[in-house]
């Protein structure tokens, strides 16, 4: 068991991605050697214009990286796949779907018939807290609503990789606290698939990971990974411990510089 | 009821030539209904409408599918779309006449001529506006091309192509109508246009009734429908026909 453990779900190898912008290359990532284990929930953090979005969608192909490579389970990633699930920061729900049809959409694409695939999303329509809107489409739900169902429509294709880009960055404040809790309430519950989570929020990097990993800004180097020991499951008020205050102390440390030079450069 | 009364009142203070009362209307109503032409005019135009609105509703979903995913066929067509789409078409139904003869072909060929291209533009346009954050969704559950085009581009088209729909049949009814005026030995417009001739201007206004009426029982017909196959729309209608 302790060799399943200790597998490799996702392996960076010198990833790095240049753009060309108006004749100029603009490196966003540099070099970056990363590896997440199975069933290991990892989050991204670093100063806006780092590179973690662009990481993310090398990881599921919807870009490819300049340099290096990127494997999941060991095998070379050319372009998105099934086995993995992507939540974005907007819900991006199909408006003419109901919330069951888009929590059975990636089913679907796997070529489960309907109803059988009706039957394989209940469970994380209820798991969302959302039974009894089956029936509902997006824009008859509140923006936490929606950002629920899309979890579940994330979670139901049982992911082996799920990557989220900050999900819960639209949502007010109190609602993305309970919307952290959910999501490892969420994650214990199901397969436990393994996720790689960003955010430019350190204390929901800390709540919700078992590792944070710092990137700097522009290029994206990584910084620091910074294990996270808190015991699960978790819940809110450990962030109102002198522990988890430290472990987001030294993290800011971190990126204080990068976090203030990158507001002075966006305003000149 | 009070637009039927100002009717009634300017009917019987203009000339007869100008406007008709609506008792005059009605009788003309009965005159044509009893001689069997109204109903013969009806089913006439009736016809040549429906099928010149079918043609160009499939033939301008096609075309603007093809338009918007070949970027080929979309630089071929484009310029004369954009030529036409504004162009006053109905002016060349004469020649429509001419080359096809007096009967159906002409009228059904002037009807997809004038409706064909809302649909086309509409079509095209629904695909091209389509969500890319949605797209990117689909790809990222591992959508390959054809699931993406089935699963999103036309869901998300198709409230354009049903205002597009619309927009054909109104154009297609005066299509109709005009065709009839210029070459046609019945339908609605070929009565109206041999009443003006005769002065019967009880006849001219039945016509012009009983296109409002269709006119006006489509448009329903047509808010239904789309509240029935786009009802995540149905919101949105709403919130606009309130205002």
């Amino acid at each position: 068991m302790i060799v399943a453990e200790h597998a490799v779900k996702l392996e960076l190898a010198d990833v790095s991605k240049t753009y060309e912008r108006k004749g100029q290359a603009v490196e966003v990532l540099d070099r970056v050697n990363f590896s997440i284990y199975e069933g290991e929930f990892v989050a991204i953090v670093g100063a806006s214009g780092c590179g973690k979005t662009t990481l993310l969608r090398i990881v599921d192909g919807l870009e490819s990286a300049s340099m290096g490579a990127v494997r999941i389970g060991g095998k070379l990633v050319s372009g998105p796949g099934r086995d993995r699930g992507f939540v974005f920061q907007q819900d991006n729900l199909f408006p003419w779907r109901t919330v069951m049809r888009n929590v059975t959409f990636g089913l679907e694409l796997q070529g489960v018939k309907v109803k059988d695939a009706r039957e394989a999303a209940q469970p994380y329509i209820d798991l969302v807290q959302l039974s009894g809107f089956e029936n509902h489409y997006p824009h008859e739900l509140s923006g936490g609503m929606r950002q629920r169902a899309n979890l579940a429509r994330a979670f139901a294709i049982k992911p082996e990789l799920l990557l989220m880009d900050e999900p819960f960055a639209a949502l007010d404040a109190q609602t993305r606290e309970l919307m952290q809790d959910e999501l490892l309430k969420i994650w214990e519950r199901s397969s436990k698939s393994t996720i790689v989570f960003i955010t430019h929020q350190i204390d929901e990097a800390v709540f919700l990971a078992d590792r944070v990993v710092v990137l700097t800004s522009r290029p994206g180097r990584i910084r620091e990974v910074v294990p996270i020991e808190f015991g699960r499951p978790r819940d809110l008020s450990l962030k109102r411990t002198p522990e988890f205050v430290a472990v987001i102390d030294h993290i800011w440390g971190l990126i204080e510089k990068e976090v203030k030079s990158a507001m002075i450069s966006r305003e000149e | 009821m009070l637009g039927l009364a100002a009717w009634e009142f300017a009917a019987h203070h203009t000339s007869q030539l100008v406007m008709a009362p609506l008792e005059t209307i009605w009788s003309s109503f009965f005159t044509q209904l009893h001689s069997g032409a109204l109903g013969l005019d009806v089913a006439t135009t009736f016809e040549g409408f429906v099928i010149g609105v079918a043609i160009a509703s499939v033939g301008g979903i096609l075309i603007g599918l093809l338009m918007a995913t070949n970027d080929l066929a979309f630089d071929l067509l484009d310029p004369w779309i954009s030529a036409l789409r504004s162009t006053p078409l109905i002016t060349i139904a004469p020649l429509f006449i001419v080359a096809l003869g007096i009967g159906l072909t002409a009228k059904v060929a002037v009807v997809t001529l004038v409706a064909i291209f809302p649909v086309i533009i509409n079509t095209a346009d629904g695909i091209r506006t389509a969500d890319r954050g949605l797209i990117e969704a689909a790809y990222a559950f591992g959508a390959r091309r054809r699931d993406v085009f089935i699963r999103v581009l036309i869901p998300s088209a198709l409230p354009f192509i049903i205002s597009g729909l619309r927009l054909a049949i109104t154009f297609g009814l005066i299509g109709e109508v005009v065709a009839e005026f210029f070459g046609s030995r019945a339908g609605i417009g070929y009565m109206v246009f041999q009443a003006a001739q005769t002065f019967d201007t009880g006849t001219v206004f039945l016509g012009v009734f009983i296109l409002a009426a269709v006119g006006v029982i489509i448009t329903k017909l047509m808010y239904r429908a789309e509240r029935r196959i786009a009802p995540w729309r149905s919101f949105d209608v709403n919130a606009t026909r309130r205002t």
